[in-house]
């Protein structure tokens, strides 16, 4: 024993510190990983809002400022005239014709918001200026419902060119281009579809591809090329393209719409506005935005609806 | 010292106090320091206790309730605002469709599918897609080789046949070089 002690003392690779904590007289303590953590200050970055969809449809249909008095908005209609068709003096004359749009088309404005009621205690021990945030909160509640006012109107166009469980095809396109063109819609038209109605195996890209198993173009400038190379095209077969995920899917499918501007209309009382009070009884203060609009179907005949499945 | 003898109902009765007293001591285990008691006494805290300092509540305002009109299959239209569907369901009744402000049933619906006039409505809609799916690309290209085929005299199989690559012979081969 002492012979071993002696030769790693000699060594010199060892000293007495490393004899006695080999014979157990001392232990080598090593700090705790607990005491570390608990030192260590936790960084919290700026908070991420979850992402909703904008403000899709409003600029595509017809806006109408609505201020002063009133709550509902009419569009009367005037029926057009048409001539006789029989050559006979007597029968010459103009008669009224028979109206394509039902009149009137009456908007109902109200009030639409929403509040946040931010706790005095959140916002001194939050990093994030969350009145910032409960603003951009309230912002987005805003915009977003008025997106679905104006898309759940598209199921009330009379005329649907899909159906359920029925896939897009170029013929839908040609036939609700034909529809708007036959009831004098003016240009632009534009297409709303759910994104999974552009973008999946079944939706509007599927077909511009060339075959079934290679992506393909039909050659430089054309809308099959700017889905190869973009995986978007602006226009389609005569129609704006737009993605508005807004649009409601049951069972893997949805109506979206292909519209001209006159097909809906959005009338506006009162733009956005917030007021900010405080709420001393529960320490908190409550910021809220309001907005009152209305919508409604202006020209029936100037929409038609899209409904196609997504898978 | 003699066993005393215990009849069958000082027995029953002792067996009902001693599970009396298990169970009691069950509502509060001591001694029981496992992971599944720890657990469970952490959700109990969690669930009893409430703590909104860390919330924020967004509430929606609004100063009319939409409502959504459904077609006999089930299919929504809406929500629309009160004025709005009504509007709509007086057109679609206009046009013989028939809209109602409540959903129907699975059994409604399932019952609806079997009716003349539903089977009438899906026999005009697989008309209108035949004559609409005819359009997408598959197809196309058969028929444009069918065509050339007519014309050349050639069969279709050769004209759209492409090898594959594991298929195609390099020149040395074709000529047999070595």
């Amino acid at each position: 024993m002492f012979e071993l002690l002696a030769y790693l003392l000699t060594s010199r690779k060892f000293n007495i510190m490393h004899i006695f904590a080999l014979l157990g007289w001392i232990k080598c303590v090593d700090t705790t990983v607990s005491s570390l953590t608990e030192a260590v200050p936790t960084i919290v970055a700026s908070a991420l809002l979850e992402l909703e969809e904008g403000d899709v449809v409003r600029p595509l249909v017809a806006q109408v400022p609505f201020p002063g008095a009133g709550v509902v908005h009419n569009t009367p209609f005037i029926q057009k005239l048409t001539s006789e068709a029989d050559d006979a003096l007597t029968a010459q004359a103009l008669d009224a014709g028979t109206s394509d749009e039902t009149s009137p088309s009456a908007a109902t404005v109200g009030v639409h918001g929403g509040y946040v009621q931010l706790k005095e205690i959140a916002q001194l021990a939050t990093l994030d200026d969350m009145a910032a945030v409960a603003g951009m909160l309230v912002g987005q509640c805003v915009v977003t419902r008025r997106d679905l006012d104006l898309v759940t109107l598209f199921a009330s166009l009379t005329t649907n060119q899909g159906a359920a469980a029925t896939n897009i095809a170029p013929a839908d396109l040609y036939d609700a281009y034909g529809s708007l063109r036959l009831y004098f819609s003016p240009l632009p038209y534009h297409l709303i579809l759910h994104p999974q109605q552009i973008w999946s195996s079944v939706g509007l890209i599927s077909l511009f591809d060339n075959s079934a198993d290679a992506i393909q173009t039909q050659g430089p400038g054309t809308v099959g090329e700017d889905f190869a190379r973009y995986g978007y095209a602006g226009m389609a077969l005569g129609f704006n393209l737009w993605a508005d995920a807004n649009i409601v899917l049951t069972s893997y499918n949805g109506s979206g719409a292909a519209i001209s501007r006159q097909a809906i209309k959005y009338v506006q009382k009162r733009g956005f506005r917030i007021d900010i009070e405080g709420d001393a009884a529960n320490v908190a203060t409550k910021i809220v935005g309001t907005e009152i609009w209305g919508e409604a179907i202006l020209r029936n005949k100037h929409g038609n609806e899209m409904q196609f499945d997504t898978v | 010292m003699a066993k005393k003898k215990f009849t069958r109902t000082e027995l029953e009765t002792q067996v009902g106090e001693l599970q009396e007293q298990i169970n009691a001591q069950a509502t509060i285990p001591s001694g029981d320091g496992t992971m599944d008691r720890y657990m469970k006494e952490i959700n109990d805290i969690n669930k009893k206790g409430r703590v909104d300092s860390n919330k924020i509540q967004v509430i929606e305002i609004t100063d009319h309730k939409n409502i959504s009109l459904w077609t006999k299959a089930g299919k929504r239209i809406g929500p629309l605002h009160p004025h709005n569907a009504r509007k709509t369901f007086e057109l679609f009744w206009n046009m013989k469709i028939q809209l109602s402000a409540t959903q129907p049933t699975p059994e409604q619906i399932e019952a609806y599918k079997k009716t003349s006039e539903y089977k009438k409505i899906m026999e005009a809609l697989a008309r209108s897609r035949a004559i609409k799916d005819k359009s997408r690309k598959s197809g196309q290209m058969e028929k444009l080789t069918a065509a050339i085929a007519r014309l050349t005299g050639v069969k279709p199989e050769e004209i759209s046949n492409v090898f594959k690559a594991h298929d195609v012979k390099t020149l040395s081969d074709t000529h047999n070089l070595k």
